[in-house]
């Protein structure tokens, strides 16, 4: 090959020299055995279907949901049926577990703990739950907005999360508990202001992240709507990492619940939460330590399966994770 | 460049645009860049990093407004289409990305991600779709079986036949190749290189084919354009670019090639440039490559020269252009 001065290299054995002749160095497909041996072609599956396929197989994941719709059920279906959470009997204080009509034992004021675990259990889950949803809702719409829109929008909002943020929580709930009257309503309040900026900035960083992604440029290349983009790509690809944020702050909320509960801020006495119930349970401790650790292990436990369920969702939704 | 044959398929006059960086800083990613593509050809555009060929060719397929400047389809000023128009147009023109790993949806299947296209159109009903998905997989080389895979059980040369028939999927007329393959394995680029020719001769289609590699874009195109930071120096046939290079900074691009051949290459003449690529924030109203020009004189300071033809279908924006025309003789 004729090289100028500044003449051309051409990768000769890989290019064709001469771009006419270029049937020789055509180059035809294969029969690629390599990747048609390797697994047959499956049935269509769709993405959800197939993350769903991936969460069923995981026998953690699957024991975790299990034990939290255990739990649900004890709480809703058991506080139902057990209405006398309230009912005092003083004759009959500090049984132990397994005594006749009390299997869990009473407390100090002879309530029964069965009773009394399933409304806790039924208060702190709802607690929970309904605060997570919020803060999911609030925090996906508000980081979502911000991270999609960018710009001078992006920064105004996100000073307002940063605002709220460095104000301590703590100061924030002490501060709407006491002057506002105490109840689950105002815990939920209180927990919500606080929590929705976790979420928020995740959903700003995945919007931002996933907004400049060469295959949501490539979709806009290709026509698509923003409707499209954000449904088809953003939304899908965003929801691993917000259902793991979602299910472990589920625990959290709870904890915080709990917390608030047993230095007798949040709910109080004689309404039951997971929370005051290991408070009362812990002042009897050194002689009835059923009343602390029976409302304690459902708590840790119930957080635990939250978490693994977590783990769990996030593998499932990864398509990479399939074997 | 004024093309008086025929109208060209695509046109781009003075074309800047300009992003903000931080408070007052203006970044000119492309700072008055023209030329023009004609149906059938590939027209290859090179240069360093951060000179603005990807800026460039976002700005063909949409993805970026022009800041001044025009580009012109079929005659018509792209960034003033009505709303049908502009529908056709990502119909008309489409794009390769260069990471066969980030342009994929991970979430979406084969047959999901090259029918993506066809979606807004309506013109497929879902079956339909799904055939000719089927069908595009078999003529980039892939097996229609394939079709129900995740992207993430492709080797990188098989995702970017996935990113090329996605492509090809809305039967576009021009294709922006932004870098198709210098994320790929050398013996692999040959590949997606061979495959994007064959397609260009089965389907008529024109390429603007952005790269960094000069012998891949000397392997690929007809006409090539040199980029530098923001600006075009040169542009000219894939022939006569490679022959006789005008433009200091061409020049210097190209005798950085390797020869293969350790003879030739050890006695060969090299021009080495002087210092860096300057802070791209800001720049003075001077020949931009100044500061590392060999053959810099005081004409470079005033302003950026335009491009001028030095030959027939050579043009080149250099103030020595003169002077170094009669010298590409003497080499």
């Amino acid at each position: 090959m004729a090289e100028a001065a500044y003449g051309v290299p051409v990768h000769t054995a890989l290019l064709s020299a001469d771009p006419t002749d270029s049937h020789t160095y055509d180059y035809t497909p294969l029969p690629n055995t390599a990747i048609r041996s390797g697994r047959a072609a499956r049935p269509p599956v769709s993405y959800w279907r197939d993350a769903l396929d991936r969460l069923l197989r995981n026998k953690t994941a699957v024991a975790s949901f299990a034990f939290i719709i255990l739990t649900a059920l004890f709480g809703f279906a058991g506080s139902s049926l057990m209405p006398g959470f309230t009912k005092q009997d003083l004759y009959n204080t500090f049984l132990p577990p397994l005594s006749p009509g009390h299997p869990l034992g009473t407390d100090e004021l002879g309530r029964d703990l069965l009773a009394r675990l399933a409304r806790g259990t039924r208060i702190s889950l709802t607690i929970g739950v309904t605060v997570s949803v919020i803060n999911l809702v609030v925090g996906l719409a508000y980081g979502g907005l911000s991270g999609y829109i960018g710009g001078m929008a992006d920064v105004v909002m996100m000073r307002i999360v940063e605002i709220v943020t460095a104000v301590p929580e703590m100061i924030i709930l002490l501060l709407l508990l006491t002057v506002l009257k105490s109840g689950m309503g105002t815990l939920i309040l209180a927990l919500c202001l606080t929590g929705w900026t976790g979420m928020a900035r995740l959903a700003r960083a995945q919007a931002l992240q996933l907004r400049e992604n060469e295959y949501v440029l490539a979709a806009r290349v290709l026509g698509a709507s923003r409707l499209w983009i954000v449904l088809r790509h953003m939304i899908p690809n965003a929801l691993g990492p917000i259902m793991v944020r979602f299910a472990m702050s589920v625990p959290g909320v709870i904890f915080a619940e709990s917390f608030l509960s047993y230095i007798g801020l949040g709910i109080a006495i004689p309404e039951a939460s997971w929370g005051n119930l290991a408070q009362l349970g812990a002042n009897q401790f050194p002689n009835h330590i059923w009343l602390f650790f029976i409302p304690a292990i459902l708590f840790s436990l119930t957080m635990l399966a939250f978490n693994l369920l977590g783990d769990g969702l996030r593998d499932a939704l990864d398509p990479r994770q399939r074997r | 460049m004024p093309d008086a044959m025929a109208q060209p398929l695509l046109d781009v006059r003075g074309l800047k645009k300009y992003f903000t960086v931080g408070r007052r800083g203006t970044l000119k990613a492309v700072n008055g860049v023209s030329f023009s593509i004609r149906s059938g050809e590939t027209f290859g555009l090179v240069g360093e990093s951060g000179c603005g060929k990807t800026t460039a060719g976002r700005v063909i397929v949409r993805l970026y407004e022009p800041t001044e400047g025009a580009v012109y389809y079929r005659g018509k000023d792209i960034s003033r289409l009505a709303r049908r128009e502009a529908a056709e147009y990502t119909h008309n023109v489409q794009m390769i990305f260069q990471d066969p790993y980030a342009s994929l949806d991970p979430r979406m299947t084969v047959e999901a991600i090259i029918a993506e296209g066809m979606r807004p159109r309506g013109m497929y009903s879902r079956g339909e779709s799904r055939d000719k998905a089927r069908e595009l997989l078999s003529r980039v080389g892939l097996s229609p079986e394939h079709a129900q895979r995740f992207p993430h059980e492709f080797s990188g040369g098989q995702r970017q036949r996935v990113g090329v028939a996605r492509a090809l999927a809305v039967n576009p007329e021009l294709i922006v190749c932004d870098e198709p393959v210098s994320a790929l394995d050398v013996s692999i680029q040959a590949q997606i290189i061979n495959l994007l020719r064959k397609l260009q001769r089965e389907l008529g289609l024109t390429y603007l084919f952005i790269a960094h590699d000069l012998s891949l874009v000397k392997y690929v195109s007809d006409r090539v354009g040199v980029m530098y930071m923001g600006s075009l120096v040169e542009v000219a046939s894939a022939e006569d670019l490679y022959r006789s290079p005008l433009h200091p900074y061409t020049r210097a691009l190209l005798s950085a090639i390797p020869v293969p051949n350790p003879i030739e290459e050890r006695g060969r003449r090299r021009v080495l440039l002087e210092g860096d690529v300057p802070p791209p924030l800001n720049t003075p109203d001077q020949c931009l490559f100044l500061g590392r020009c060999p053959h810099a004189t005081d004409r470079c300071q005033q302003g950026m020269p335009q491009l001028a033809q030095a030959r027939e279908g050579h043009w080149v924006a250099c103030a020595m252009n003169e002077e170094l025309n009669v010298d590409a003789y003497t080499i």
